[in-house]
């Protein structure tokens, strides 16, 4: 479960659950922005971080979460943790 | 001068039903929307019997509520919306005019998402705080319902919720009034709503004697505000949203006109947390603040909807309040809380609805279930059957804990 591909897969479904836009897995690069594109709020970020925490048992410290803007940010993030 | 307020919109969510046909059927043939829930009786409930609120899955789908909102809104915020849209609707305001910075929201709850509070005190006090849920907050704050309607409709205007226990909704519409009657706002979405939930029973049961517990295996008849056998109220909730506009330019847009506001009046009793002034006197004020308001006299009030929740001492300070107010000329009066239970923040704005509706069709929805008249209420004019008579002017009061007054009259336009 721990390969990028993996992780992005579920990063990315994660989003299109919580997520009000019309939009498939292929939409979703490492630069679709999560407020932007995504029209995720802050709330549905940290909702999200929370989820992910949860399905790949790590924790996310408070300000790590201020850097979350993008899909890319979320999934390298995850990568940093899991290898750590 | 004050300007004219005129409702032009309905939204419910109701025990009744969760549109105006529905409940205009309900309360004409006097159907109680009380029923029993075994469930709260295994959890140790006494009053396990409630207006319970529940077929909302085709409104709140036709409803299209964004998942970005959806889980920072506490049950009553959820009912709020769902009412809003079908009032918003209903008065078929424009988008721009809903977006416009004079419109506002002012609607509120009594209670505010208790579930995600003890769910988050749960977490807090096994040692999982971190994992305490992020919309907590947005769940449980006092101005949930504002907040979630205001953002589901794109409201730009003031967006903010009074609260006031059970006369919270007819404080927000009357709040909402005296906005647009003094320019503040020229149009706003205003009500109130309120969960049905097991948590707020449990404490009402902690008050002992404020909830029915006789009649939990007859439902239906539990609600019997009047009767000498009456033994407290069923817990309800819902939501009541209505669209109220200053008259004029309401009437300019073509809007329809469902009934003019024409007086608030709202005051404190100052005298229990908890129990109504034995003798009505402040809400007797309340009234006639109302009346004043209006510009109307007693004599001109066609009927009464009571607040009457079928507490010992609740209907007796109202009626005293009543008699303080019109003497030995009564008018009609009955509680529909017989039939709804009470619905708590939502009650003062579904009851307005009521009474627009009675407006409307032209009668009187009954006081269900007095089988034998209380006889401190020997011989007043309690309507026990619904009966069809053309009304033009209604007065209906609400009271909360804390002893807090508030009276709404409205009038038929075409008058």
């Amino acid at each position: 479960m721990n390969n990028p591909k993996a992780i992005r897969d579920r990063v990315i479904q994660h989003i299109l659950e919580a997520s009000d836009e019309d939009v498939t897995p292929d939409d979703v690069k490492p630069e679709t922005s999560l407020r932007d594109d995504l029209d995720l709020s802050s709330m549905q970020a940290i909702t999200l971080m929370m989820d992910l925490e949860d399905e790949f048992d790590i924790t996310v410290e408070d300000e790590e979460l201020e850097g979350l803007r993008t899909v890319g940010d979320v999934t390298a993030l995850l990568d940093t943790k899991l290898s750590d | 001068m004050k300007r004219r307020v005129a409702i032009t919109g309905l939204g419910l969510v109701s025990c009744l039903g969760h549109d105006i046909t529905t409940v205009v059927d309900a309360l004409r043939s006097g159907t109680s929307g009380i029923r029993a829930l075994p469930a709260w009786r295994e959890q140790g409930l006494k009053s396990w019997i409630a207006g319970v609120i529940d077929g909302l899955e085709d409104k709140q789908k036709a409803a299209q509520l964004p998942k970005k909102l959806l889980p920072g809104m506490s049950k009553a915020a959820l009912y709020c919306c769902l009412a809003a849209r079908d009032a918003v609707n209903d008065s078929a305001l424009s988008e721009d005019l809903l977006t416009d910075p004079q419109t506002g929201c002012i609607v509120g709850s009594g209670v505010s998402g208790v579930r995600s509070v003890y769910r988050a005190g749960d977490l807090f006090a096994s040692g999982r705080g971190r994992r305490i849920d992020p919309y907590t907050v947005l769940r449980s704050m006092s101005s949930s319902a504002s907040a979630s309607v205001s953002n589901l409709l794109g409201i730009h205007g003031r967006s903010y919720s009074l609260s006031s226990a059970c006369a919270t909704s007819a404080h927000n519409i009357g709040h909402a009034c005296e906005l647009i009657a003094h320019g503040a706002l020229e149009r706003a979405v205003s009500g109130g709503g309120e969960d049905v939930s097991e948590l707020v029973t449990a404490a009402f049961q902690a008050l002992r004697l404020a909830l029915s517990t006789r009649y939990v295996e007859t439902p239906t008849h539990a609600s019997r505000p009047y009767d000498a056998e009456r033994d407290g109220f069923v817990v309800s909730g819902g939501a009541g949203i209505v669209m109220v506009e200053e008259l004029a330019s309401a009437r300019r847009r073509g809007a329809r006109l469902r009934a003019e506001i024409l007086g608030y009046g709202a005051n404190s009793d100052g005298f229990d947390l908890v129990l109504p002034q034995p003798d009505g006197r402040q809400a007797a004020t309340c009234m006639e603040a109302a009346l004043d308001d209006a510009g109307v006299t007693a004599d001109e009030i066609d009927y009464v909807n009571t607040h009457g929740t079928a507490t010992i001492h609740g209907d007796l300070a109202e009626v005293a309040a009543l008699r303080r107010v019109f003497g030995e000329r009564m008018p009609p009066f009955s509680s529909t809380k017989s039939m709804t239970g009470h619905a708590l923040g939502a009650a003062g704005a579904l009851e307005l609805i009521f009474c627009v509706a009675m407006l409307e069709h032209g009668f009187l929805a009954p006081s269900i279930n007095i089988d034998q008249i209380d006889p401190a209420f020997e011989g007043l004019p309690i309507v026990t059957e619904s009966t069809r008579r053309p009304i033009t002017t209604i007065l209906t009061n609400n009271f909360g804990f804390g002893g807090t007054n508030a009276s709404l009259v409205l009038r038929k336009l075409d008058a």
